[in-house]
């Protein structure tokens, strides 16, 4: 019976039907992304933005302003993201800019991190 | 005016009340403890019954300090502050860099030493590791457990840190996003009342206190986000990346290029004619010393001032040790002046309210009061449009649980507190349980009367006001200073915090007490709809 009735469903209808199913699909992937890229890869990126930091910023007058400004800024640096996040419409682009931002500090921090590790096996080996 | 599509509207709506219903509780109690720690010091000196000085250094204090130091171990004057109490007397921490076996960490140990600069009496002596020693003193025991309680939710190292970090951030975040979509921002903030009963509805009255407190929200979860992970991530982080992991390298640098290294016994110059010759400059009052490498040739010794007239915070004069030789103003961070170092030297003032004196400090409890408050009615708004889920209904039961229960709890710890002062007892230990067993009691009055809130509701609110009305009584019989005494030795603390005591209990009472409401309506004044419980 139930065969029978679905048979009876015009062509058009089960196409509306699949469309608004991929839309409601399309828009839980993008509240999916969204909560990835303003959740846990926002305060991923802004950490490493932070570490970074201090090895490109100048150090000014009193040799502090790169440790100042990349322990100051790190509040703003997140919420700008998270906002960025929140107000991008097309989430390809946004997670496009994030992973950029991810390996462009990502990778100076790594190389800082293995720097400390090799000073630190120096100094254990002495 | 800010423009917005309505589907760009609609999801930082959410997010702004997400982000503050999730962990809304715990950034209530952050905010409401924050709000009450503006006042730190007034309660530390309300609960030492008087300050001895108001400027502990404003008398003669070399031969006092000289003495205590000179006739310690001798190497605890690797490092000395030299700092004044909530009491108002002088307090020396002599202590050198060790590890710590039980933590394995590199801490301060020393000796603590607390003296009346007036009588040179020796007030409190103890010895130990710095979390020790300076957890001890049981007058600080209040103020210490609602700092504790803001800073890091009593959580242990680094976790409660973490913890308030991601409370700050959401704060950020829910004023962000609140100004984004209060779009009329200048209207909201002379919002004229809704003629419903001549009253604001609730959503308004959100709207009105959140749109008038967005910036100083704005500036408290910034400056408190930065506290928290300034020491717990911040600091690590970057000196892994620029220090080789070297955290002692970073503050070095943060403190300014060490001197060269030279131990020859020289003795300490007098510090009462430093202190004198920092006069000539900016001179707002000495706040204190920090001396490294007592009695030898590489010295140093930095004079701190309080903040001066206009300025948001206090300045650093340094001099050398063994000759008193004026080296000039100190930047507060590094080694010249800076943009950063300004920047740094910022937060704390900003966040703290303390850079002018008691009037900013008042502003800033009153708009803390009004964060409180738009935290507080942001849940139950978010609680009463979703009224017809069982879930969200008994959510806000627990809403009004926590939020009376909080403060109820705070006021009753008090009471435990000057009990324990006149009694004797553990200060710390009680004013702990007396937290603990008024949230208990709390908690329980939620679970007998789940199905009853306004009644819960009604016994928390005059309980709260009776604990505040009778917490300035326990303190006197407690052995504190009475009214005449306190006036007579111009500890006006002591009187005003007593007085705010009670005028809190009667702001709560006229909440619930329909005889004051109609006095008060009366007398023409305007008054508040009370809130129901949702």
């Amino acid at each position: 019976m139930s065969r029978g009735h679905s048979k009876q469903i015009p062509l058009s209808l089960a196409k509306q039907q699949s469309d608004e199913l991929s839309e409601a699909k399309r828009q839980r992937r993008r509240l999916i992304s969204r909560w990835i890229l303003a959740g846990p890869l926002a305060f991923i990126v802004s950490v490493l933005i932070m570490a970074s930091m201090p090895m490109w910023m100048p150090m000014g007058a009193g040799n502090v302003n790169h440790l100042a400004f990349s322990v100051l800024l790190f509040p703003a640096i997140w919420v700008a993201i998270v906002m960025y996040v929140l107000l991008e419409e097309n989430m390809t682009r946004a997670a496009v800019l994030l992973v950029i931002l991810f390996f462009a500090n990502g990778i100076p921090v790594v190389l800082g991190v293995m720097k400390m590790l090799a000073a630190m096996q120096a100094g254990g080996a002495t | 005016m800010i423009e917005l599509s309505q589907a760009r509207t609609q999801r930082l709506l959410a997010v702004h009340g997400w982000s503050g219903t999730v962990l809304g509780l715990f950034l209530y109690v952050v905010v409401l403890t924050g709000t009450i720690a503006v006042l730190a010091h007034e309660i530390g000196a309300w609960s030492a019954g008087g300050q001895t000085l108001d400027e502990p250094f404003s008398v003669p204090v070399d031969t006092l300090i000289r003495e205590q130091v000179e006739s310690s171990n001798e190497a605890w004057r690797e490092e000395i502050g030299i700092f004044g109490s909530v009491s108002g007397n002088i307090r020396i921490w002599m202590h050198e860099h060790a590890t710590n076996p039980e933590s394995g960490n590199t801490e301060d140990y020393g000796r603590l030493v607390e003296i009346n600069p007036v009588s040179g009496d020796v007030v409190n002596d103890v010895e130990g590791w710095s979390g020790e020693v300076f957890g001890n003193n049981p007058i600080s025991a209040l103020e210490d457990f609602i700092v504790e309680l803001h800073v890091n939710l009593h959580l242990p190292h680094p976790w409660g840190l973490y913890a308030t970090g991601i409370l700050g951030f959401i704060m950020l975040l829910a004023a962000v996003t609140g100004l984004l979509i209060h779009r009329h921002l200048i209207r909201e903030a002379f919002l004229a009342p809704r003629l419903k009963g001549a009253l604001l509805t609730k959503r308004d009255r959100h709207v009105l206190a959140g749109t008038w407190s967005l910036v100083f929200a704005f500036v408290l979860a910034f400056t408190g986000a930065f506290f928290s992970f300034a020491i717990s991530l911040a600091l690590p982080v970057v000196a892994a990346t620029g220090f080789d992991g070297d955290q002692e390298a970073v503050i070095e640098t943060l403190l300014g290029v060490p001197v060269p290294e030279d131990t020859t016994a020289v003795e300490l110059a007098n510090l009462d004619e430093m202190a004198a010759t920092v006069k000539g400059e900016a001179y707002s009052g000495v706040a204190g010393y920090s001396v490294s490498n007592w009695g030898r040739a590489d010295a140093r010794v930095v004079v701190n001032t309080y903040p001066a007239e206009g300025s948001m915070s206090g300045k650093q004069y340094s001099f050398e040790g063994a000759t008193g030789h004026f080296l000039g103003e100190k930047a507060l961070v590094g080694t010249a002046p800076s943009v950063g170092g300004a920047a740094l030297a910022l937060m704390g003032p900003l966040h703290f309210g303390s850079f002018a004196g008691l009037l900013s400090k008042f502003v800033w409890v009153a708009l803390g009061i009004a964060m409180t408050y738009v935290t507080y009615t942001g849940m139950q708004l978010w609680v009463q449009r979703r009224s017809d889920e069982p879930l969200w209904r008994g959510f806000g039961h627990w809403l009004m649980i926590v939020g009376i229960g909080t403060p109820f709890a705070l006021t009753l710890c008090a009471h435990t507190f000057f009990a324990a002062l006149g009694g004797g007892g553990d200060a710390y230990a009680w004013t702990a349980w007396g937290f603990v067993g008024a949230s208990a009691f709390a908690l329980l009055l939620g679970v007998i009367l789940q199905k009853r809130t306004v009644a819960a509701e009604n016994l928390l609110i005059w309980g709260l006001a009776f604990l505040l009305a009778t917490l300035p009584l326990t303190r006197l019989l407690s052995g504190g200073t009475g009214w005449p005494s306190a006036i007579q030795n111009g500890d006006l603390v002591i009187v005003g915090m007593d007085v705010l005591m009670l005028v809190s209990a009667f702001f709560v009472a006229l909440w619930r007490s329909s005889i004051l409401r109609k006095l008060v309506t009366q007398a023409g004044l305007p008054i508040v709809e009370r809130s129901t419980a949702t």
